[in-house]
Order: structure tokens, then C-alpha cells, then sequence
């Protein structure tokens, strides 16, 4: 992340492939150190909330977002503004509860996955999960709790990927939220 | 040959002939197969004969070529060899990976530029493979994406 | 067109343009010869048609007498016998002449060309002197050029140039020769170009009607060439070339579009059967024959091809293209096999075989013709493809002709022989007296098995030669493998072995594992054949175990393996050849997966059930039966003292042993890099499919030699710790080559591995009758420990009847230590610290290492009456095995008389562990020597500024010593325990006025709580008038850790006590938890000396006079009056000196007034000596002036009442002088040096040295020297009534700063 005085929303170009990989570099890592997937997405998601954390304060700062009135304006925003900004992709929400507490975020290109294959001895590698992670971080500082999984995912032969995200409740303030 | 171009009439019996390659071989730069597909209907040891053979010739063009031109950007090594029933044609990236399709001798209609168009879209496939973080590089390759790639190259047989 | 038979040599190469000359035959004849060598002499430059570049050309001509019918007729396109230029010669030069005839001549010439339609024409007028001569009536000569022109060039007067008299040296003669010579070249070109313009135009327009009905290709054929030769004729053979590849490419095309469907009407002569396959001719500029064959339009494809080609070679190697000739060969011969395909020709089955043969010699030999060795030693890349296609194409022919089977052709073969022959034709005029020639040898080949193995033999070689000196191994290789089937169906293995392993192994080194599997089955075959049994099994075992091969195949090679077991163990059975023993290589048989030690920790003791898990991955497709699994074991004795302590030592070496690569894991397995065969070498030894190229990595270490002496470094190196893995692919099967020397002595190990195993045959892990399934399986092995020392894997051979799998080096390295141990006591609290007075739990540990605790062995405590062990009805040991699980328990019988306590131990196995608690109890001792007597004075207790060293955690210890008789040893073993005290008590003596209360404090210094019972004072030596009463609670008192309880009583007494008193503290106490814990005594045992009090001591502060209050900075009097308050008692007597003075009895005593918080200043004297009078109510009153340094309420300043001993008398020394000396005096001196450093009074700093003055006597007096001495008064002797009194003090008026003290 560029740390340029005042954060324009401009962000600064890097080449996708060098990201793709070095995403799939970690998992992979990951993979040898846990052998079991269950931990890999574990370490992922917990990964991806320490990001989510940090990334959230930046993603405010350079765009000019408001605090959200209700869930399905968070819903627009992290779609149309976050994912534009940091994946440069625009998934389309959809699939709301009737509760309006829960959406799905449907991605039709993820760029995570980009030339990645799951061999098959790794069913239950959730490879996206660091996304999952850093939703959950940065609602969390901004008093969400939310439960994000993946409920479609193109690794798996689903033709889109598809993140849900469940609203659980509101956090008060004065919970610390540190790394976990 | 300027007035060759008179030849072309017959051109549009290519899109009758569906023929593309007999056999495409990704070979490692130690020489050993990263990946061999060939027709199935045909004998496949043969391919794998005439594909190793080939790589005789693919060293002595890669050699030649390194002391013609170093900075030589083409990767395509044109007819390595031509036997009774096929033809073999070279590329090699510049990580020295060898790739090799083998194309039937009666099929005419792949002129050069197929050849060359074939080899290109190989070379992407491979470094889509290649850039999989699950991939090993130096392992078989085992890739559907790969795979369908291949066989859309290949005669269907039947 | 006739002129063509009557004068074919037209077709030759010398052919030139034709030009016609008319006129006067005579004049040209003269000039003829002149103008043939001169013409060429210059370049011309020729512009082309159609953008071609222009070319420099030489021109030539053929100057011919001009005859009508020399001229082209309608419709006829030979170019060759087209005239480009007609030339009238005249030399006329009087009009009449030229009227006469000359004239007439020119009309008649013109007319015909006219009539022909021939534009290009020239009239040269050539006029010598020497006809001038003779001519009287002379016109200028240029009066008949004039005539000439008007007469016929009418527009273009360049048609006509004079000549002058060209066979005259002049120099005018000679510029217009010249300039002559120019135009009729000018001219020629002209021609050329409009007529071979128009010629190309035809030929176009022809060609387009390609697609009509009648349209014959080759009509157009002979068209296009036509203009070829025209090219070729002026030389310019590029052109003439492309004439050729036109007409090939327009040809091919067809073909394919006639494959495509689409069947052109002319093509049907060329789908004729092929009935000669007499090869290429390329020997000839022009092939006639085929050429008429083609004009006929009765030209089969092959000889349409081959006449093409054979004028593309031709003009090729004009271009100095011989490379080109090779490669376009190779196109045209595999192409025209196409065509033939696709145009569904009908041929011979083999007749194209020998076409191709026959073309690709005649094309080498063309080459051979026109290049010399080295040329073509330096361009084998380009002839050798031909040489291979040779080869295959006779291969082939061999084949069809029954001449490579064993038993030669049959009948059919040589039929089918005689019809190859026949289609060969009769060998052709120019190669019929060459001995070489391709059809020679075609024939030879045919005609016997030998000449054809020999012209096969021939060939092969000399494609491998070039291949290999080109560097093309594997195509080279491909050849000899061809060569090598060849062999096998001779029945010849011995030559094919050597092409079949060299292939071999070049697959395997590249790990292509199909050709792998392939050529292996050769091999296979080859070896059987051969008789090398031992190879033969090892290929047989790396093929059963070879997934590319079907699962039939796989157990059909499997099967060959136990048969040959089977066999020759029958045949051993029946008592002979025992040598029959045959050592493979297991790595194609099965691989070593995973080892398992069971205990996990590879270290055990001797004798200890080490059990070894061997999981072993057979890769043979069915179960196969082994009579014998057996590891062979490289046993070396541990070192004696290696091994200290026994049981620290496992602990240290498994990580030592991990060092290794691969090393024991914490669960007591070795893991073997699993490695496939598949594409693996004759050993498969680390040959992965796809890991191929990539041989196992070197694991190399450093090893540095230092001397002892000075760290310098001596040697250094590196060693490969994996250096067998990496032989052991080169030199295949040495390790297993060896003699099966075991064979006479049976044993297994020494089969193929003899060399390596011989060393110890005898440590073996053996089992019998194993039935290895396809996959894993697991076989468990029993390890041998019975002598103590390191037991290193060696060797892993499985063994099937007469073979023998052997895997050479088990790696990793595997080893399992078997020690030996010393049995061993251990007694260890169960808490961190043990209390005394309290019953505490102590562990006891046996560890019985090699000895066997039988029954009635007994352990013998030597009791100390301070340290009882306790009997608790419950106590029962544990013993354990050396893994940890739980063998038994059993009750403990505890016999103690009053010196040993004896516990008699269950009996428990070598190498076993056992413990039991027992409770053990400390008494406190009664009073702890150390514990000293606290001084004091009113409340605040003194401390000795010594440190207490013996203390530990404020805790006071006591250590006990137990010597234990063991059972396996002769000597005791002495275990100190460490017990700490729990409490630690003090007591002080409080006084008012004469009242007297006696203070104990008791410190729990534990980290336990306790609850404090009862505690009770006593008097040790009974004084009934002395009584104490408890001013303490009844009941029960918790102290937590690190607590204090007070216990107060007040001592009244009826009589004078006496000096001494010793009183003993008791209290019960026992810990919290738990509750029911019986309370064990505590006692405190200490003495008081002088209790009662003698003086009491009375300050007061008065204001100045007149003055309200006291101010800073004023004096104020202070007014001290000490009172005797008792009689003299007669222990005063003898301790106290005191001074007869008029009958009344004195004591001198020396009151001193310090100020430690430098609040006072005291004026003049701060301290005194009194005598008292020795009775009761006497009093004495000191008045002294002091200053008050600050306001507020000031404490007193402190009043100190000392003995005082003139040095008259030689005082007895009570039993703590020394004590006080050292105790008061130096404490009030340094005290007082302490003051001095912060008080800024000097008077008070002056009072210090008085005192010090005062004090100088004393080391004297130590001495024994007469000298006054001080003594204090023993604690609660002198009473201050004014302690801790304090009096306000008002700030100085003119004092504009408060100062406030606070104290």
C-alpha cells in the first residue's frame, strides 16, 4: 500500500501476476507447514483479519466513505468501493435474507485464483479464505461482526465464486480489537 | 515466388479438414517429457520415439542459433524433420523448454503460421501452468485447463 | 514440329537465340566468326517485364541462314527454335545495283517477315573502300541508306546502320563495329522481351483456363518449360528454376484438391498403376524419355515427379545449391508417397520402396558427383536424412522379401522378388558400367539374404556414423536399435545387446519411461536369449514392476521370476548346482518405505523387546511368498564409559542419531524417500518418471580437523555422506555381481551381499515365510539386544526360492543402542521444600537397571531419633517398565526397630522403575542454637547488623542424613534431606513503669498457612512468685504465609524476681489443610535477665523565662530528673559498684542527651555523670539548655542512662560485655557519626566528641588497663516516663519562613 500523504483514491498499478503469485505462494507454504487444509484456512483467515484490521483504517482514508446506515449500504460499499479499489473487480451483491442481516457477494472473476488448480489431495482448501478474513477484520473495527464464508468457488467447479457474508451483531465500543 | 499467389484457390478445404496435431510433447530442458499426449487411435511408443528423436535436431537449431544470433527473439525452430507420415515441428522458450507437435504429412493445410499460431497458444497454456502455485515445476504436467487446451489441438478421433 | 526429331540437340545446353541473316551470304560468312566471339563479350543490361529485376546479361547467338520456314507458324510455342532477329546484310552501293536486285531481295524478305508478323529485323548496309575503288560513278554512300530508309524503315530508320568496312584496323571502323554490336544487342533484348513477354502472356492465359474442360496439364507443362529452357538458355537459371517450382506447386495443389474431391479430368493419367519404379535420373541434363512420356500425356505421377525433379536438381546444382537438391529429395520422395496415397494409385506392395531406395542413392551419388569429401563431410546434416530413408526403405524391403528371417525367403518372398525386379526396368546406358550404380546394389540386395545383410549392414552404419558425428545420439541410437531388431530376428542377440543397452540407458538417463519399458522388453528377450539369467531376473523385476506395461505382461514377467526360483530350487532340492543363488536388486522388486521402532525411542536396554516394523511396498503385480525376510545387523560394542549415567545418555543421543538425514522421528519411525522404478535404471536407483535428469543431491558436510593443542586448523574436508546412493547408479550391478559365495554356506545374507554383510552374519532380524502383497505391507521384526552397544541396519535381501533380492545399503542410516544400567536409589521430596514438625512425604525411586529385585530384598534406613519415618498402614509401590506402563503395585511391609527402619521391596524385573511415598517427620529442634537472644529495650528490638548466611528463604533448615543399605551393593548410600523450619519466633519485654509484659512474635515463614493453637508461656526454672497471665485469645489462630502472630503476657511477681529469667514458648499449630491435620508443638525457648525496673527517667522542656511557648531559635531548659524507684536488691550488690560517701551508698551514672533527628540543639553539656544514691524514691535533676531548630511539635530529644564505672575497680565481666560493648557503645558512637553527617548543630557534633573523648578509655580497659567504663542497663531497667513526648514549639517572630517540621 502506497503511504502517500493525503490518500487519493488513485491507487498505485501493480502488476496482477506478481500479486496472484505471491498469493499462491503463501497458500502453497501454508499447505506444506499445516498439513491439513481445515488449518490452512484457519491461518488464512486469520491472516486476512490482521490485514483486514490494518486495511480497513487505509481503506476509509483514501475513500471518503461515510459510516454505513445500514447493512445492505455496507453491502454497496464493500462491493462497489473496496473490491473496485483493492481486487479491481465489482462483485455483484445479491442473494439478501429475507432478514436483510445476510448477502451474497458474487464475484465473477476472482483474481486470487488466477491460474491456480487445486490438485485433488486439497478438497478442502478453502484458497480464497484470506478474503473471508480480512472482511470480517475490517468490519470488526468498524463495530460489525460478521460471518464470512465462501459458498461458491470457482476452484471448485462452481462457475462463479460466491462470498456470503451473515451480519451477527453490533459490537459496543470500548472491545478492544487487537490481532488475534 | 511471386506468382504463387494464384495457388490459393483451394484454401477453403482447409475448414473442411477439422486434421489438426497427432501429438504434442512439452519436454523439460534436462530432456524429459513434462508432458506427451498423441492421438489416441495411433501408436503412441512411435510418437514418443519420433518426439525424442526430434530433440537431436531441436538442440542442433537452439546451438546453431545461439552462435548465429544470441538475442534471437524467435522461439519458433520451424520443421525440425519430416518423415514419410509426419511432420515434426519445434519451439523452444527461452527457459529452454522444448515444445513439440507432430502433424500428419497428409494434412497440408496446416501452412506455418498455424503452426506457429499452435505453439504460441501452447506457450501461454504452459505458463498458465506453470504460474498454478500448486504446480511443481519439474513435475508432470496434470492440468485440465492444459489438457482441454491440447486436445482442442488434436484430431478428434474418430 | 519436325525440326525437333531431325535435330533434338537443339535440347542440349549449348543451345543460343536464334538469328537469321539474309542478303548477301558471302559478306555475312566473312563477318561471321567476328561477330559470334564479339557479341558476348559485353554485358547488357535487360529490363523485365512485370517488375522483375533487371539483369546483366551475355548474350549469344546462333546466327543462322534465313529460311521461311525457320519461321514460327500460327500456334506454335517452341521457343527455343524462335528466331528473335533477322538481319539483311548488303554491301550494294550504287543505286542501279540496289535498284536492279538488292531491292527486290529486301521486299521479298520483309514480306515474309511481315507475313510472320516479325517486328524484329535489321538491315546492316556494311561498305568497304575497296569497293569504292572500282566504282567510277560514285553517289554518296549515304544517298543508298537514305533509299534503304525510305524504302522500309520508314518510321523506325534505327532498323537500318551502316557498317563501315569492319575488317579494317581504323579506329573509325572500329567504333562503328562497336556501336554496331550495341544495337544488335539493343535489339536482341527487344526481342526478347516483347516476345517472351507475349510468350509469358500465352502461357497465363492458358493457365487460367486450368479449370476447363479440355485443359491438359501437360500440354501447359511443356509450355512453361518451354520458357524455362528459354531462361536457361540466357543462363538465367534462377528464373528458369522457378519456372520448374511453379509447375511442381500448380501439380501439388491439384493433387491435394483432387484429394480434397475435387477430380480434375487431365489428372486421370497420372492415377495410372505404377508399373516402373526405377528411381530418379539425375544423371542427364534432360530425362527425354519421361519428357516424351509427359508430352504424350501418358507420364505416370512417379515420372512426372521424377522428370521435374531431376531438372530442378539440374539447375540447382547449376546455382551451386547441392544442399537444397538433398533436402527438396527427402520433400519430393516422402511427397510423392503421399500423392500416391491420396490419388489411391495402385502399386506394388513394395515397389515404392524401391523407388525411394533407388531415388535417395541417385541423389547421393548426384551429390557425390558434384561436391568433393570435405564438402560433404561438412554437410552430413543434410544427406544423412536420405541415408536413413534408405536404410528404413531396404529394412522394409527385407522385410517383404523374407530376407531378414532366419530361415530365408520362401517361394512367395521370392516372387514377390522376381515382380520388384521386373518393375526396375533394365539398368540405365550411363550407370551400366558403374560398379556402384543404386540399381546395382538394389538388386544385389534382393537377390540373397547374406548381400542383402551386408548392403544393410552397410547402410545402417553409415547413417549412424554421420548421425553420431553430427551429434545426433538418439537419432543415431534409433538407427542401431533398428539394427538391434534386426539382429534379434536374425537370431543374432550377441550383436543386438550392445544397441539395445546403450539405448537403454540413454532413455533412462533422459527418463522417457515408455522407450524405457519398450526397450527393456527387448532387452529382456535379448538376455533370456543370451543365457544371462542374473540380468535377465533383474530386467524381468524392474519390468513386472513397470506401470506402463499391462497387468497380463507385468505378472507374465513376475512369473518368469519365481519360476526360475522354483526351478532351481527343485534342482537344488534333488542335491545339485546349490550355485544357483541369484542376488537382484530389490529396488524393482520392492521399496523400503518406513521403519518403526516399537518403543518409539531407539535406545533400550539389554535384553529390553525392541520390536522393528518394516513396511515394505512390493511393486510385483501379484503376492508373492518369501521364505526369508532378513535385515543383516552391523553390531559394534559401546565403548565402556561412553555411557555415564545411564539414564540421561537416551535423552542426548537420539538427537545425535537425527543428524542423520531422515533420522529417528519422535515416533520411532525412519521414513526412505520413496523412488520409482518406472523410468528407473537397471537398479531403478533413484530414477523418478518425471525426477529423471535429476540424480539424488549430494549431501555433502564439512569436516574440519583442529589439533587438540592450539584450535589451528589442521586438515580440512568435505565429506558425501550419501556417496553409495550416487555410486550405485553407475556401476549398476556390482554390489550384486559378486559370487553368490554363500552359496556352500547357505546362509542368506551372504548371497549378493556377501561383500558387504560378511561381518557379522550371526546379528540378523530374520523371518520366515512372508507373503509380500502387491502394495504395502508391514512385517514385524523382534531386534536383538542382548549385548549392550550400538546395532547399525545393514542390508535388507528378501529371498524367493533361489533369488534373492538384496537392497545393498538401507539409507538413512538405521541404528538402535542397547545399554546397560546401573540399579539406582533416589529419594526425592514431594514438595519443593520439607517443614519440620511436620509429617512430609518423601518419594522413593529404584530404578533397577540390570539387577533383579528378588523377594525379601529390603532397603535398611538408619534411623535418627530427630528424623522418625512414620508407619502409614497405606503405602504401596509402583513399578513401572522401562516404557513407562504400569507392571503392579504392591503393599510395602515397613519393620522398624529403634536403629533401622527396613522396608522390604516387591520383586521387580531388570530395567524397571519403583516407587512408593513414605512420610517422614522432622522434629524442630528444642531451641536452635542460632536462635539469638534479641536484646531490647521498650518495644523496638535491635537487630545485629550480621547477615544470617545459614538462612534460606528466611527460613531457618535443618538438614538430616539417612544411610540406606541397598540390596545390590555392599555399601551405604547417604541421603541428606533438607527440612525447614516453619516459624521463627521472637520475644521482647515491654515496660510501664513497673509493669512488665512480655511480647512473643511468631513468624510463619512457610509458605503453608497454619492454625495456631494454645499457645502457652512457661517459666523454666520454677519461681512460684513469679506469675504469667495470658492476655491472648482462647481460640484458634490462622496464619496465613508470611504472617506474624503477637501473643502478649503481662509477668507480675510477688518477691524480687531474681536476675534471669528463662521462660519457654509453646504453641500447637498445624496446617490448614488438611483440616484434620494433627497439631504438632512448636516451642521457643528464651531467657530475660533484670527485669524489674530500677530508674525511672523524667524529662521536661520549659519555654524561656516569660515566654508563653518555646520559639525556634531560643533556648529552653531542659529539666531531666532521674528517680531510684527500688531498694537495692543483693544481686545489685556484687554486679553493681557503688561508693561508700558519709555512710550513704552511691552509684555513679552517665546520662547522655542525643538528638538524633537533629530537632535540638543541646547547649553546652549533653551528657553527665551523676552519682545516685542507692535508694528507693531518690532522684536526681539535670537542667540543661537546649534549642529548638525547628517550629511545631518537636519529639523530646532522646535521654540515654548509662552505668558508669570508675576505673578504680577491676570490674567482673558479666557474661555479655562484650556483647554491650560492641552493641551499645559502637552503635551510640556510630550513631552519632551518622547524626553528625546530617545535623548541622556543631554543639551537637561537639557533644559527639565529648563522648567520643569519654569513650577513649575503653579498648584500654579491654586491655585490662584501670580505666572509667560504661555499661548499659539491661533491657526494661530504665524506665523513660517522657518517651515519645513531644512540645509545640512557635516559630521565631521574626521569621518570615514557617518551617514546619513534621516527625
Amino acid at each position: 500500500m502506497s503511504r502517500q500523504s493525503n490518500r487519493t483514491s488513485d491507487s498505485k498499478k501493480m502488476n496482477s501476476e506478481l500479486f496472484t503469485l505471491t498469493y499462491g505462494a503463501l497458500v502453497t507454504q501454508l499447505c506444506k507447514d499445516y498439513e491439513n487444509d481445515e488449518e490452512v484456512n484457519k491461518q488464512l483467515d486469520k491472516m486476512g483479519y490482521n490485514i483486514g484490521v490494518r486495511l480497513i483504517e487505509d481503506f476509509l482514508a483514501r475513500s471518503s466513505v461515510g459510516r454505513c446506515h445500514d447493512f445492505r449500504e455496507t453491502a454497496d460499499v464493500i462491493a462497489k468501493v473496496a473490491f473496485k479499489m483493492y481486487l479491481g473487480v465489482t462483485p455483484s451483491v445479491t442473494n439478501w435474507s429475507p432478514a436483510g442481516d445476510e448477502f451474497s457477494l458474487i464475484l465473477e472473476s476472482n483474481p486470487l485464483v488466477d491460474f491456480v488448480e487445486l490438485p485433488d489431495n486439497h478438497n478442502n482448501l478453502v484458497y480464497s479464505s484470506l478474503l473471508c478474513g480480512v472482511l470480517r477484520g475490517s468490519l470488526e473495527m468498524v463495530q460489525m461482526a460478521v460471518d464470512v464464508r465462501f459458498a461458491q468457488d470457482t476452484l471448485r467447479g462452481d462457475n462463479v465464486t460466491e462470498i456470503r457474508m451473515k451480519f451477527i451483531k453490533r459490537i459496543e465500543e470500548n472491545l478492544p480489537a487487537g490481532d488475534e | 515466388m511471386t506468382c504463387l499467389c494464384f495457388l490459393c484457390v483451394s484454401r477453403d478445404y482447409d475448414e473442411l479438414s477439422s486434421i489438426m496435431a497427432v501429438c504434442i510433447a512439452v519436454i523439460a530442458k534436462e530432456n524429459y517429457p513434462l508432458y506427451i499426449r498423441s492421438v489416441p487411435t495411433q501408436n503412441e511408443l512411435k510418437f514418443h520415439y519420433t518426439v525424442h528423436t526430434s530433440l537431436d535436431v531441436v538442440e542442433e537449431k537452439i546451438s546453431s542459433v545461439g552462435k548465429a544470433l544470441a538475442d534471437q527473439r524467435e522461439l519458433y525452430l520451424g520443421l525440425l524433420y519430416p518423415t514419410e507420415d509426419y511432420k515434426v515441428y519445434g519451439y523452444v522458450t527461452n527457459s529452454k523448454v522444448k515444445f513439440v507437435i507432430v502433424v500428419d504429412s497428409s494434412n497440408t493445410s496446416l501452412r506455418d503460421n498455424e503452426i506457429r499460431s499452435m505453439f504460441r497458444k501452447l506457450h501461454n497454456s504452459f505458463t498458465d501452468v506453470m504460474c498454478n502455485p500448486f504446480y511443481i515445476p519439474g513435475d508432470p504436467i496434470q492440468s485440465k485447463a492444459f489438457d482441454s487446451m491440447v486436445s482442442a489441438m488434436m484430431v478428434q478421433a474418430c | 514440329m519436325e525440326s525437333h526429331e531431325e535435330k533434338p540437340i537443339i535440347y542440349t545446353m549449348e543451345n543460343k537465340p536464334i538469328v537469321t541473316c539474309a542478303g548477301d551470304p558471302a559478306l555475312f560468312a566473312a563477318l561471321y566468326s567476328a561477330l559470334a566471339q564479339q557479341l558476348p563479350r559485353e554485358p547488357m543490361e535487360w529490363r523485365r517485364s512485370y517488375g522483375r529485376a533487371p539483369k546483366m546479361i551475355h548474350l549469344e547467338a546462333n546466327f543462322v541462314q534465313f529460311k521461311e520456314d525457320l519461321l514460327p507458324k500460327e500456334g506454335n510455342k517452341a521457343l527455343l527454335t524462335f528466331p528473335f532477329l533477322h538481319i539483311f546484310w548488303t554491301d550494294c552501293c550504287d543505286t542501279e545495283v540496289y535498284k536492279a536486285s538488292v531491292k527486290e531481295d529486301m521486299l521479298r524478305w520483309q514480306t515474309t517477315l511481315k507475313h510472320h508478323g516479325s517486328q524484329d529485323w535489321l538491315i546492316v548496309v556494311v561498305e568497304s573502300d575497296a569497293k569504292k575503288k572500282n566504282k567510277t560513278n560514285l553517289l554518296p554512300r549515304t544517298s543508298i541508306m537514305d533509299k534503304i530508309r525510305n524504302d522500309f524503315c520508314n518510321k523506325q530508320s534505327d532498323r537500318c546502320v551502316s557498317l563501315a568496312d569492319p575488317l579494317k584496323e581504323s579506329s573509325r571502323s572500329q567504333e562503328s563495329w562497336s556501336s554496331f554490336l550495341t544495337k544488335l544487342r539493343t535489339l536482341l533484348l527487344m526481342s526478347f522481351t516483347k516476345n517472351l513477354g507475349r510468350f509469358e502472356d500465352d502461357m497465363r492465359t492458358m493457365r487460367e483456363k486450368r479449370t476447363e474442360p479440355g485443359w491438359s496439364f501437360c500440354d501447359y507443362f511443356m509450355v512453361q518449360e518451354e520458357l524455362a529452357f528459354v531462361f536457361e538458355m540466357l543462363q538465367q537459371y534462377e528464373d528458369a528454376l522457378v519456372q520448374y517450382d511453379e509447375l511442381d506447386a500448380l501439380f501439388t495443389q491439384y493433387v491435394l484438391n483432387f484429394g480434397a474431391g475435387d477430380a480434375a479430368n487431365w489428372l486421370g493419367s497420372f492415377c495410372q498403376p505404377v508399373r516402373s519404379w526405377n528411381g530418379l535420373v539425375l544423371r542427364r541434363p534432360i530425362d527425354m524419355e519421361k519428357r516424351e512420356l509427359i508430352q504424350r500425356s501418358e507420364a505416370s505421377l512417379l515420372d512426372l515427379r521424377s522428370y521435374l525433379f531431376s531438372r530442378q536438381c539440374t539447375l540447382l546444382i547449376f546455382l551451386q545449391r547441392p544442399w537444397e537438391v538433398t533436402q527438396r529429395a527427402l520433400e519430393l520422395l516422402h511427397n510423392c508417397v503421399q500423392e500416391l496415397r491420396l490419388l489411391e494409385v495402385s502399386v506394388l506392395q513394395g515397389a515404392l520402396d524401391c523407388w525411394v531406395f533407388l531415388s535417395c542413392l541417385e541423389v547421393l551419388h548426384r551429390i557425390e558427383g558434384c561436391c568433393d569429401r570435405a564438402q560433404l563431410e561438412a554437410n552430413c546434416s543434410h544427406t544423412v536424412g536420405l541415408w536413413t530413408y534408405a536404410t528404413e526403405k531396404l529394412k522394409c524391403l527385407g522385410d517383404l522379401c523374407g530376407l531378414v528371417s532366419k530361415n530365408g525367403p520362401n517361394s512367395e518372398d521370392l516372387n514377390r522378388t522376381v515382380d520388384l525386379l521386373a518393375g526396375l526396368g533394365a539398368e540405365r546406358p550411363e550407370t551400366a558400367n558403374s560398379l556402384q550404380s543404386p540399381y546395382k546394389k538394389l538388386k544385389e540386395a534382393l537377390s540373397s539374404v547374406e548381400t542383402f545383410e551386408k548392403h544393410y549392414l552397410e547402410l545402417s552404419h553409415a547413417a549412424m556414423e554421420m548421425y553420431t558425428a553430427i551429434g545426433r545420439m538418439r537419432s543415431a541410437r534409433l538407427v542401431g536399435k533398428s539394427l538391434a531388431e534386426f539382429y534379434m530376428r536374425k537370431g543374432d542377440p550377441q550383436s543386438a545387446d550392445g544397441f539395445l543397452q546403450d539405448s537403454l540407458k540413454s532413455y533412462v538417463a533422459e527418463g522417457w519411461s515408455l522407450q524405457v519399458t519398450h526397450t527393456r522388453r527387448q532387452v529382456a528377450e535379448c538376455q533370456k536369449l543370451l543365457g544371462q539369467t542374473e540380468d535377465y531376473l533383474q530386467t524381468c523385476a524392474l519390468l513386472a514392476s513397470d506401470a506402463n506395461l499391462t497387468d497380463e505382461e507385468r505378472k507374465h514377467f513376475c512369473q518368469e521370476i519365481l519360476n526360475h526360483a522354483n526351478q532351481s530350487s527343485q534342482t537344488e532340492s534333488q542335491g545339485e548346482s546349490v550355485d544357483q543363488k541369484v542376488a537382484l536388486s530389490m529396488a524393482a522388486f520392492a521399496q523400503l518405505r518406513e521403519l518403526r521402532f516399537q518403543p518409539a525411542s531407539p535406545t533400550v536396554h539389554v535384553g529390553a523387546a525392541l520390536q522393528l516394523e518394516l513396511r515394505l511396498c512390493s511393486l510385483m503385480p501379484v503376492a508373492v511368498r518369501l521364505e526369508q525376510l532378513a535385515v543383516s545387523v552391523h553390531f559394534s560394542l559401546e565403548q565402556p564409559g561412553q555411557r555415564g549415567s545411564s539414564l540421561s545418555t537416551p535423552q542426548r543421543r537420539i538427537p545425535a542419531q537425527c543428524a542423520a538425514p531422515g533420522g529417528v522421528s519422535p515416533e520411532g519411525a525412519v521414513l526412505f524417500p520413496a523412488i520409482s522404478p518406472a523410468g528407473g535404471g537397471p537398479l531403478g536407483a533413484g530414477m523418478g518418471g518425471a525426477g529423471a535428469g535429476a540424480p539424488a543431491a549430494l549431501e555433502l558436510y564439512e569436516i574440519q580437523d583442529r589439533s587438540p593443542s592450539d584450535n589451528t586448523l589442521n586438515t580440512t574436508g568435505v565429506v558425501c555422506k550419501n556417496v553409495h546412493l550416487l555410486l550405485r547408479r553407475q556401476d549398476s550391478a556390482t554390489s550384486l555381481d559378486t559370487p553368490s559365495a554363500g552359496g556352500s554356506g547357505g546362509s542368506v545374507t551372504s548371497g549378493g551381499a556377501a561383500a558387504v554383510a560378511m561381518e557379522d552374519s550371526s546379528q540378523m532380524l530374520k523371518t520366515r515365510d512372508v507373503t509380500l502383497l502387491p502394495g504395502n505391507n508391514s512385517i514385524p521384526f523382534t531386534a536383538p539386544s542382548q549385548k549392550p552397544g550400538t546395532y547399525t541396519l545393514r542390508q535388507l535381501s528378501a529371498m524367493v526360492g533361489q533369488v534373492q533380492f538384496v537392497l545393498p545399503h538401507i539409507y538413512p542410516t538405521v541404528q538402535y543402542e542397547v545399554y546397560s544400567q546401573e540399579p539406582q536409589l533416589t529419594i526425592e521430596p514431594l514438595t519443593d521444600n520439607l517443614l519440620a514438625g511436620l509429617p512430609q512425604k518423601v518419594k522413593f525411586t529404584i530404578v533397577t537397571g540390570h539387577y533383579t529385585v528378588k523377594k525379601g530384598d529390603a532397603l535398611q534406613l538408619s534411623n535418627t531419633d530427630s528424623m522418625p519415618i512414620l508407619h502409614t498402614n497405606s503405602c504401596t509401590a509402583r513399578i513401572v517398565s522401562s516404557t513407562g506402563e504400569l507392571v503392579g503395585e504392591s503393599a510395602l511391609s515397613i519393620h522398624s526397630s529403634e536403629k533401622v527402619t527396613s522396608i522390604s521391596l516387591p520383586p521387580t524385573l531388570p530395567y524397571h522403575t519403583l516407587d512408593f511415598q513414605l512420610d517422614v517427620l522432622c522434629h524442630i529442634p528444642a531451641s536452635p542454637a542460632r536462635l539469638e537472644t534479641e536484646r531490647l529495650t521498650n518495644g523496638e528490638v535491635r537487630h545485629r547488623p550480621k547477615s544470617r548466611t545459614r538462612y534460606n528463604s528466611g527460613m531457618a533448615s535443618v538438614d538430616q542424613k539417612v544411610s540406606i543399605d541397598c540390596p545390590w551393593s555392599i555399601y551405604s548410600t547417604l541421603i541428606s534431606l533438607t527440612f525447614y523450619i516453619p516459624f521463627k519466633a521472637k520475644h521482647s519485654l515491654l515496660s510501664a513503669g513497673k509493669r512488665k509484659y512480655i511480647q512473643v512474635c511468631l513468624q510463619n515463614v512457610s509458605d503453608t498457612n497454619f492454625r495456631l493453637m494454645d499457645p502457652s508461656l512457661t517459666q523454666r526454672q520454677q519461681n512460684s512468685s513469679l506469675e504469667l497471665d495470658s492476655l491472648n485469645p482462647k481460640e484458634q489462630q490462622l496464619v496465613h504465609s508470611k504472617q506474624s502472630v503477637f501473643c502478649l503476657w503481662e509477668v507480675k511477681w510477688a518477691s524480687e524476681p531474681p536476675a534471669c529469667l528463662q521462660f519457654s514458648f509453646v504453641a500447637s499449630f498445624a496446617p490448614t489443610e488438611p483440616a484434620d491435620a494433627e497439631f504438632k508443638p512448636y516451642c521457643y525457648d528464651f531467657q530475660l535477665e533484670r527485669v524489674s525496673t530500677l530508674y525511672c527517667l523524667r524529662a521536661e522542656i520549659q519555654p524561656a523565662d516569660g515566654e508563653p511557648q518555646c520559639r525556634t531559635g531560643t533556648l529552653c531548659g531542659l529539666d531531666v530528673s532521674i528517680t531510684r524507684l527500688t531498694e537495692p536488691t543483693d544481686s545489685e550488690r556484687d554486679d553493681e559498684e557503688s561508693t561508700e560517701s558519709e555512710g550513704l551508698r552511691t552509684t555513679k551514672l552517665m546520662y547522655e542527651v542525643v538528638d538524633n533527628s537533629s530537632n535540638w540543639a543541646v547547649c553546652g553539656k549533653s551528657t553527665g555523670v551523676v552519682s545516685m544514691p542507692v535508694v528507693a524514691s531518690a532522684t536526681h535533676r539535670v537542667l540543661m539548655e537546649v534549642m529548638p531548630l525547628f517550629a511545631g511539635h518537636l519529639p523530646f530529644p532522646s535521654i540515654k542512662l548509662l552505668k558508669y564505672l570508675p576505673h578504680n575497680v577491676t570490674p567482673v565481666i558479666p557474661p555479655d560485655t562484650d556483647s554491650c560493648l560492641e552493641n551499645d557503645n559502637l552503635s551510640l558512637l556510630d550513631k552519632g557519626l551518622e547524626d553528625q553527617s546530617d545535623t548541622a548543630s556543631l554543639r551537637s557534633r561537639g557533644s559527639i566528641h565529648s563522648l567520643g573523648s569519654s569513650d577513649q578509655p575503653l579498648p584500654p580497659a579491654s586491655r585490662g588497663l584501670p580505666m572509667p567504663r560504661l555499661e548499659p542497663f539491661s533491657p526494661g531497667q530504665v524506665f523513660n516516663c517522657s518517651q515519645g513526648r513531644q512540645v509545640l514549639v512557635l516559630p521565631a517572630t521574626d521569621d518570615h519562613i514557617l518551617e514546619v517540621n513534621a516527625t
